[in-house]
C-alpha cells in the first residue's frame, strides 16, 4: 500500500491509501492550528457543539439517529494536541457499499461527506452565532472532562509530569484546555473559530480504502465546496515544533491523592537525533518498551516492585517517560533500579545480539502491522506529515534494521533524568 | 470424494460446510470443514482436531497474523466437578487469573514472553469471567510463535517458589485495579444484582484469596479446564492451514476429558440490592444501571443487543433526552449474555445519578406499555450489523470473534445477518420480560468531597 499525495487547491493536501483488503473505509479532514491553551479549549468545545445540531438536524437526537441510519460510521469530530500543532479533525470510518445488506441501495460515502458539509458549513445557529444553550452546555461538559482527569490515576500522573517537565513550550499545554479558557468562550467567539479554521488553517485530508473513480469525484467536489472562498494570503503557516530545554537540575515533586497505589513518573531528556529516530526507538524497546524489556524483567519480575514499569518516548520533543504503579515504600529502590538499568545500557557490550535482534523484530512487526488497518495507517500518515517526517513505512523498517548496539548505547548515554514525579497515595 | 453439505440457506447467502481432502494424509483423524458466508465474502476452515481441540483458521491478506488459544474457564468457575467426580471442588477466588499468569513460566524457570519476543511476536493473555485466553500477533515467524504458544499452554509448571513470587506481582495488580472507579462501578453493580453468582467476584481475587493458592490447586484446575475439548485455537492472517494442523498434530496431547459440571447457583430474578454507593477520588459522580435477566440465554444475545441499542444506545431517546437536559455525559450501554450471567448495563457521568435512575425506571415502564419504536428497532439493526462488519477488518477482531462464538456455541460468520433476521415481536417480548423494576439496580461512585 503506497500513499499518493496530491495538492487540492489552497492550503489543502489529500493523501490516498488505496486498498481493497477491508470492508470499511476511512476518510478524515485534519485542520492544523497553532498550539495554545485558547485554541485547545475552543476547538474542544467547538467539536462538541458541532455535534449538537445542524440546520437540518437541530438536536443530538436527530444527529445521532441520522448517523445510525448511515450504518453507524465511527464518526469523529475532535481536537487533538500533537507536539507542534493542534489538529481539528472530522472523520468517519464507514462501511463500504459492497458490504451493505443486499436490499440497501445507499451510497454511504456520499451521505457521509454531505453530513460533514452540513456539520461544518450549516451548523445550528441563531443570530449568526452558535446557540448559547448548546455552547454553555458543552462548556460545562468540557470542564467536567478536565476535572475528570483525576479519575484515571495513571494518565493523570503522566499529564502532571509532562506539564511540570516541559515548562512553557506549546507542547506543555493541557490536552483538554484549562477551565479559565473554557469559561471565556462565547457563542460568537466559537463561531469565529469555525470560520477561522475553514478559511485559514492548512488542511491535511486522508482517504484509506476502496478509492473508486466515484469516490475520488465525491472527495474533490466536497473539499472544493468546503474551502470555497479561501484566499492564499489568509493562510496561516504550519507551526514548527518547539522543543523543551533543560537546565541540568532534576526536579523532585510529590503530590498526594486518595488511592490504593502510588504512581511514579520519571521524565528524561533524550539526545536530539532529528529525523533519524530509529536508534531511540530501538533503545526504548530494549529499556522499557515491551514485556521482555529491562524494566519489565527487572523492576517487575525480578524485584517485584510493581505491577507495571514501562518507558515511552516522544520522538518529536526528545523526551522519555518511565511510568510505574508503586507503593511509597518501594519508590527509592525502584528509582535506583531504573537508573541502574539505564547505566547498563550505556555500554554496548551489555546488549546481547539476541536482545537487539528481538527488539528490532518487535518494532518491525509493529511497522508492518500499520498497514493492517485503514484507521491506523491514515493516522500514522497524518502524524508523520504533521511532524515533517517521511511517510514511507518500508524506509522506517530499513532504518530500524540498521541500528547497532553502539547506536543504542549512544542514546542511553545521552539520556538525562530531569524530573521524578510521585503521586502519593494517602487514605481517603 | 468431496461432499457438499448445505447446512443452512438464508435469503442472501448460502452457508455451507464441505469436507476438505487432506493434503498429506496426516489429518486422517482430524475433521476439516470449510465454512463460508458468500454474501459477506468471508470463509473459515474449521478443524475438529483429533485431540478434541476446535481450530478456526481465517485466511486473510493481512501483514500480521493473530492467534488465540483459549479455554472456557474464567473467574466464574470456582465451584465445579467432572462428571466422573462425586463431590464438587471449591477453589480460591482469582485462581483462573493466577493460573493464566503462571502459564508463562517454563520448566527451566524462564519467562515464555522472551521466546515470543526473540522471534518478533507480541504475546499477551487475559482472563475474564467466562474465559482465559493466550494470544500473540506477529508479521514474521508465525509458525514458530504458534509452536511456542501451543507448548506453553499445554505444559504447566507450578512450583511453590514460582507461586510465591506471583502472589507478590498479582498483589500489586489487585491494588492497582482497586484505584479504578470503573472497576468499583462494575463490581458494585454485580454485587447489587447478584446474591450468589460468582460474576461479582474480582477476576484477580483478593490478597487473602490468592494467598490460599497452591501448586496442587493450580494443577487441579488446569487438569479440569485445560482439556482440549474445552478449548479453541482461533487464527486469522496470511497463514497455511496445513502447517497449522501439522504443528497441532505434533504438540497437542490426546487425552480423554470428562464433562465439566459447574456448581449450582441459587439466584433469584430480583436484584440483591437496589443501590450501592461508594466514594472515591473522582471529579463527579459516575453511575451504572443494571438490568438483571436470570431467564436469559446466550442465544438471546442478538435480540437483546437490538433491544439495548434501540432503547438505551447512543442514539436512543433515553440517552439523547438526558443529554439535552444535561443529566448525563460520557454515556455507554452494553449487553452481556454469556455463560456466567445475562444482563444489560448502561452508565456514564451525572451530577444526579438517582434522578437518572428514576428517569430510567419511568422510561422502561413506558416502553413496555408502548412497545419499542419501530424506527429505533430498524436503526438498531443497522448499527449492530455495521459493528460486526467492522470486526472482519483486523486479524485480532476476527480471531476474537471466532473465540467468542465458540464459547457461546454460535457462528461468527453469520452474526451480521442474524441481526436482520430478528423479528420486531421477539424484541418486544424480551422488553416485557426483563424491563421490570425488581430487575433494576444502580451502582454509583461519588467524589470523596461529597462524603459526609
Amino acid at each position: 500500500m503506497k500513499i499518493e499525495n496530491r495538492a487540492l487547491g489552497i492550503g489543502a493536501t489529500l493523501g490516498v491509501i488505496k486498498t481493497d483488503k477491508f470492508k470499511n473505509n476511512y476518510f478524515a479532514l485534519n485542520f492544523l492550528l497553532p498550539l495554545n491553551d485558547e485554541n485547545i479549549a475552543k476547538c474542544n468545545v467547538l467539536s462538541s457543539v458541532l455535534l449538537r445540531g445542524t440546520s437540518k438536524h437541530p438536536s443530538v437526537s436527530s444527529m445521532s439517529k441520522h448517523i445510525g441510519m448511515l450504518y453507524d460510521p465511527s464518526f469523529e469530530v475532535s481536537a487533538t494536541k500533537t507536539s507542534s500543532s493542534l489538529v481539528f479533525k472530522i472523520g468517519a470510518y464507514y462501511l463500504e457499499n459492497d458490504f451493505l445488506p443486499k436490499e440497501e441501495k445507499m451510497d454511504v460515502f456520499s451521505e457521509i461527506t454531505a453530513f460533514m458539509f452540513e456539520i461544518l458549513k450549516e451548523p445550528f445557529l441563531g443570530n449568526g452565532e452558535f446557540s448559547s444553550f448548546y455552547t454553555e452546555s458543552e462548556k460545562k461538559h468540557q470542564i467536567d472532562k478536565i476535572k475528570a482527569k483525576i479519575n484515571n490515576k495513571d494518565s493523570y500522573a503522566l499529564s502532571r509530569a509532562n506539564t511540570l517537565m516541559l515548562g512553557n513550550i506549546p507542547a506543555a499545554c493541557e490536552s483538554l484546555g484549562t477551565e479559565e479558557e473554557v469559561n471565556a468562550i462565547t457563542p460568537g467567539s466559537l463561531y469565529k473559530m469555525l470560520v477561522y479554521i475553514l478559511q485559514k488553517c492548512p488542511l491535511e485530508a486522508v482517504f484509506a480504502g476502496r478509492f473508486t473513480v466515484k469516490t475520488e469525484e465525491t472527495v474533490l467536489k466536497f473539499i472544493s465546496a468546503l474551502l470555497n472562498g479561501r484566499k492564499e494570503e489568509d493562510l496561516i503557516p504550519v507551526a514548527d515544533c518547539i522543543k523543551p530545554s533543560f537546565d541540568g537540575k532534576v526536579k523532585d515533586i510529590k503530590e498526594d491523592i486518595c488511592a490504593t497505589q502510588g504512581r511514579m513518573v520519571m521524565g528524561f531528556s533524550m539526545p536530539d537525533t532529528g529525523e533519524k529516530t530509529a536508534n531511540t526507538e530501538v533503545f526504548n524497546e530494549i529499556f522499557g518498551g515491551s514485556a521482555v524489556s529491562r524494566l519489565f524483567t527487572n523492576v517487575r519480575e525480578r524485584l517485584q516492585l510493581c505491577y507495571y514499569c514501562a518507558s515511552a518516548q516522544n520522538l518529536s520533543l526528545n523526551v522519555m517517560y518511565v511510568r510505574s504503579g508503586i507503593n511509597r515504600d518501594k519508590v527509592d529502590i525502584a528509582k535506583e533500579e531504573i537508573m541502574r538499568q539505564l547505566d547498563l545500557l550505556k555500554n554496548p557490550q551489555n546488549i546481547s545480539e539476541s536482545e537487539l535482534s528481538a527488539a528490532k523484530l518487535g518494532i518491525v512487526s509493529n511497522y508492518n502491522a500499520i498497514c493492517d488497518s485503514v484507521v491506523r495507517y491514515a493516522s500514522w500518515y497524518i502524524n508523520r506529515r504533521i511532524s515533517g517526517k517521511h511517510t514511507d513505512v518500508e524506509r522506517c523498517i530499513e532504518e530500524i534494521n540498521k541500528v547497532s548496539a553502539e547506536d543504542v548505547s549512544e542514546i542511553a548515554n545521552g539520556a538525562a533524568l530531569t524530573i521524578t514525579y510521585f503521586l502519593n497515595c494517602i487514605e481517603g | 470424494m468431496r461432499r457438499l453439505n448445505i447446512i443452512e440457506k438464508k435469503k442472501n447467502s448460502i452457508i455451507y460446510e464441505k469436507e476438505k481432502n487432506s493434503k498429506n494424509g496426516r489429518e486422517a483423524f482430524n475433521k476439516i470443514n470449510l465454512i463460508s458466508n458468500e454474501y459477506i465474502g468471508e470463509s473459515c476452515i474449521k478443524v475438529k482436531h483429533k485431540s478434541g481441540l476446535t481450530i478456526y483458521i481465517s485466511k486473510k491478506p493481512f501483514s500480521s497474523a493473530y492467534a488465540i488459544f483459549g479455554t472456557r474457564y474464567g473467574s466464574y468457575d470456582n465451584v465445579f466437578k467432572l462428571s466422573t467426580d462425586k463431590e464438587f471442588s471449591v477453589v480460591p477466588e482469582g485462581i483462573a487469573h493466577f493460573l493464566e499468569h503462571k502459564m508463562f513460566e517454563s520448566d527451566d524457570g524462564h519467562d515464555t514472553f522472551e521466546d515470543f519476543a526473540e522471534i518478533g511476536a507480541d504475546a499477551n493473555a487475559y482472563t475474564s469471567t467466562d474465559r482465559t485466553a493466550y494470544l500473540f500477533s506477529c508479521t514474521d515467524n508465525f509458525y514458530r510463535a504458534l509452536e511456542v504458544l501451543l507448548r506453553m499452554v499445554t505444559t504447566p509448571v507450578f512450583t511453590k517458589e514460582n507461586v510465591l513470587k506471583e502472589q507478590g506481582i498479582i498483589g500489586q495488580e489487585i491494588k492497582m485495579v482497586l484505584d479504578r472507579p470503573s472497576n468499583a462501578l462494575y463490581y458494585n453493580l454485580m454485587a447489587a444484582m447478584y446474591k450468589e453468582n460468582p460474576v461479582k467476584i474480582q477476576i484477580a481475587g483478593s490478597l487473602e484469596s490468592i494467598a490460599k493458592i497452591t501448586p496442587e490447586l493450580l494443577y487441579k484446575c488446569y487438569d479440569v479446564f485445560y482439556g482440549m475439548s474445552n478449548m479453541a485455537l482461533c487464527i486469522a492472517g496470511n497463514v497455511d492451514e496445513n502447517k497449522i494442523i501439522e504443528i497441532a498434530d505434533k504438540i497437542l496431547p490426546i487425552k480423554d476429558s470428562s464433562e465439566i459440571i459447574s456448581g449450582k447457583i441459587n439466584e433469584g430474578p430480583e436484584c440483591s440490592e437496589k443501590v450501592i454507593k461508594v466514594y472515591m477520588e473522582v471529579a463527579k459522580p459516575l453511575f451504572r444501571i443494571g438490568i438483571k435477566d436470570i431467564y436469559g440465554k446466550p442465544e438471546e444475545r442478538t435480540a437483546m443487543e437490538i433491544l439495548t441499542e434501540a432503547l438505551f444506545g447512543q442514539s436512543s431517546d433515553f440517552f439523547t433526552d438526558l443529554y439535552e437536559r444535561e443529566l448525563v455525559s460520557s454515556y455507554s450501554a452494553y449487553t452481556e449474555y454469556s455463560r456466567p450471567a445475562c444482563y444489560t448495563a448502561l452508565g456514564g457521568e451525572s451530577d444526579c445519578p438517582e434522578e437518572v435512575f428514576e428517569n430510567f425506571c419511568r422510561y422502561a415502564e413506558k416502553m413496555v406499555k408502548k412497545g419499542v419504536p419501530k424506527e429505533d428497532f430498524e436503526r438498531a439493526k443497522r448499527v449492530l450489523y455495521a459493528e460486526v462488519m467492522k470486526e472482519f477488518d483486523t486479524s485480532e477482531s476476527i480471531s476474537e470473534g471466532f473465540f467468542d462464538a465458540f464459547l457461546v456455541h454460535g457462528n461468527f460468520l453469520t452474526q451480521a445477518e442474524e441481526y436482520s433476521s430478528v423479528r420486531y415481536e421477539e424484541v418486544n417480548d424480551l422488553a416485557k420480560r426483563i424491563l421490570k423494576k425488581e430487575h433494576f439496580a444502580l451502582s454509583t461512585v461519588c467524589p470523596n468531597k461529597e462524603k459526609k
